[in-house]
């Protein structure tokens, strides 16, 4: 709990990226993917690299999504997009447009980058067996048939440890990705090699809230080579029990003032995975009385922190949360 | 976050496994243990707590008259009965009054005074009066000592403080049974406000056999008091919990350790309120972890290398003398 906030990562940030309304769904999914992986691959430090892709007539080496019309949703062997991102730390994320409607995905995490083969235009890569983790085969855009405009907002730390996802359509949030490095880990017998988690918001009401958050699945990772999935925590009262932030619900702090946050950890309730690993890193839970995109603090230097949904994470203290 | 490997923050000083053998009466028992307390208290060796005034029954005066067990002695108020003011390295007092019948020996009233005002010095009949607006009084007549329950028995007294005297933990067993609870935190991360809280601390003295340092206890929300802007309030303890239940991650599944770590770990305690004009988190219990209901009160942590760093009381986890295990009877 802080209030205010103290980040841990150095920021960088692509984000209020405006996006026309495309005139159909499909037009909308495949504009925010491809701004997606380019914010990915835009930031200055420890930017997210394609090492492979397909456009669905060409697959290869490099980033071959050289527009929007390059990214093509089919199903089974039908020539369709992909593309795999390299991180600075060597894991790999797989987006794969293979369903025939364009809101849904595949994404893999392959903390190792170990794959089978190169794929083609009809299959992505296959990840080596034992692993990766394929945590995302349903939705990820979630705001249905009607085309409308919004904003895009990548944002990740300048060591490549975490990338956060929000995209904004008809000024609700219609897609949310985190792909995090945890930090103050359990250890144990066997070290967990790769602390990374994963989450992708599957519906309206998942994007960063509570139950996103919570529901089972919701936050994919891996440790001594077995995936599960898990999810997150933050400070609630014992009796109640309630999350702190929202504690009484619609005013802030008595005494501060402010809403305030409260760190989030990451715990699951697998076998072999029971109890809690670790903490986020400058993620904290905020109060659900606070309006999606509202800024934090209110001075003196604005826009440090947003509030997306339920979750905190910092901003580029120079713009206000655009959501139209 | 919950951890199998505790990092303290404060220096500890440890008064404890302190032997309270059984007396003839009930009555007896609650004399030497909340004399055992005072003197664990009045005893360590940096920044102790010390009796400024008391009264024995038969008179009051400065210093502590509880010269011995005898001298604790329990009665009505404008009868003849025991109290005692410990001032604290920080200038707070608290108050023991033992102002009830001897048949309710096991009831106190406790009064935290962070200015360390008061009206007047008392007498053996009435205990010293705070002044008004500066003080709480978080005990009236309440139990502060479940012994009753068990009978006539001998027990263990362990007191813990801080060299620096922010935080004193009171943890008493009768026939191996934890029967007196207390604390008196300061807290920190406190949050900061337009109006600076003054004295960030928090007193708990829980009344009930299944509270003591359980999460029930530590979760009710008359059960820590605190002082903000002049005004009392009562207050819950906080953790790390899943956010829908919630559950505290180290109660997650029970029985179980962290399949992880192979331990059953802790997470930090933190403190807020549900009371109008005091709502929110206000800061963090130091040094004190919540840990897994499956865990044997008294057992100690850590389980390898140097022992007996920690040791959990019910939920409660706090350092420990890393000498001993904790005794219970």
């Amino acid at each position: 709990m802080s209030d205010p906030f103290v980040i841990a990562k150095t920021w960088q940030f692509n984000v209020n990226q405006a996006r026309a309304a495309g005139g159909t769904q499909l037009k909308d999914c495949q504009v925010i993917l491809k701004m997606i992986v380019d914010s990915m691959r835009g930031f200055a430090l420890s930017p997210w690299v394609v090492r492979l892709s397909s456009t669905n007539g060409l697959a290869g080496a490099g980033y071959l999504w050289g527009s929007f019309t390059d990214v093509v949703w089919a199903s089974g062997v039908n020539p369709h997009s992909w593309v795999m991102l390299t991180n600075a730390n060597g894991w790999e994320i797989l987006f794969d447009c293979n369903s025939v409607g364009p809101a849904a995905l595949s994404v893999t995490f392959n903390p190792t980058a170990a794959w089978n083969d190169t794929g083609s235009i009809n299959a992505a890569p296959t990840p080596t067996a034992g692993k990766a983790y394929k945590f995302k085969t349903d939705t990820w855009f979630t705001k249905g048939l009607v085309a409308v405009g919004g904003m895009t907002h990548a944002m990740m730390t300048t060591d490549g440890q975490c990338t956060r996802i929000a995209c904004y359509a008809d000024g609700s949030l219609c897609a949310s990705m985190l792909f995090e490095t945890l930090t103050d880990v359990v250890t144990g017998a066997i070290p967990w090699a790769l602390p990374v988690v994963c989450y992708i918001g599957n519906n309206d009401s998942n994007h960063f809230t509570i139950t996103g958050f919570t529901s089972i699945p919701g936050i994919f990772t891996r440790y001594n080579d077995v995936s599960y999935a898990g999810q997150a925590t933050s400070e609630c009262s014992l009796v109640g029990p309630v999350p702190v932030p929202h504690l009484a619900a619609g005013v802030p702090n008595d005494i501060s003032g402010g809403y305030g946050g409260c760190r989030m950890g990451f715990a699951s309730t697998v076998y072999g995975f029971r109890g809690c690993h670790g903490r986020f890193q400058d993620m904290w839970l905020g109060s659900t009385a606070i309006t999606d995109g509202d800024m934090y603090p209110a001075a003196p230097v604005l826009y440090q922190f947003t509030q997306l949904k339920h979750m905190i994470t910092p901003w580029n203290s120079a713009a206000a949360l655009l959501k139209v | 976050m919950p951890s199998d490997s505790f990092t303290k923050e404060k220096i500890w000083q440890f008064n404890v496994n302190q032997l309270h053998a059984a007396t003839d009466s009930v009555y007896h028992d609650c004399q030497l243990m909340l004399w055992q307390i005072v003197t664990a208290m009045t005893g360590f060796a940096s920044s102790a707590w010390v009796a400024r005034i008391s009264s024995d029954s038969v008179a009051e005066g400065a210093g502590n008259r509880w010269v011995s067990s005898a001298n604790v002695v329990w009665n009505t108020a404008g009868n003849a009965h025991s109290w005692i003011v410990l001032t604290n390295a920080a200038g707070w007092e608290i108050l023991f009054d033992c102002n009830a019948t001897v048949a309710n020996c096991s009831k106190l009233t406790i009064i935290f005074n962070p200015t360390a005002a008061w009206d007047n010095v008392g007498s053996n009949t009435a205990a010293p009066t705070p002044t008004a607006g500066k003080f709480y009084t978080f005990k009236t007549g309440g139990t502060w000592n479940t012994y009753a329950l068990t009978g006539i028995a001998g027990g263990r007294v362990h007191v813990m403080m801080t060299t620096d005297g922010q935080c004193t933990r009171v943890a008493a067993y009768s026939a191996g049974i934890l029967t007196t609870s207390m604390l008196f935190e300061t807290l920190t991360d406190v949050v900061a406000g337009v109006i600076p809280w003054a004295v960030p601390v928090v007193c708990l003295c829980n009344d009930a056999a299944a509270n003591h340092f359980t999460i029930a206890g530590l979760g009710t929300t008359l059960g820590f008091f605190t002082r903000y802007n002049d005004v009392s309030y009562a207050g819950t303890a906080t953790t790390e919990s899943t956010l829908v239940g919630p559950v505290p991650v180290t109660q997650l599944v029970a029985g179980v350790p962290n399949d992880i770590s192979g331990g059953y770990g802790g997470s930090q305690v933190g403190f807020a309120s549900t009371a109008a004009g005091f709502r929110g988190r206000h800061g963090r219990f130091q040094d004190m972890w919540i840990g897994s209901a499956s865990v044997t009160d008294g057992d100690t942590y850590p389980k390898t290398g140097t022992l007996y760093q920690f040791a959990q009381f019910h939920h409660m986890i706090t350092p420990w003398n890393s000498l001993t295990p904790v005794d219970k009877v």
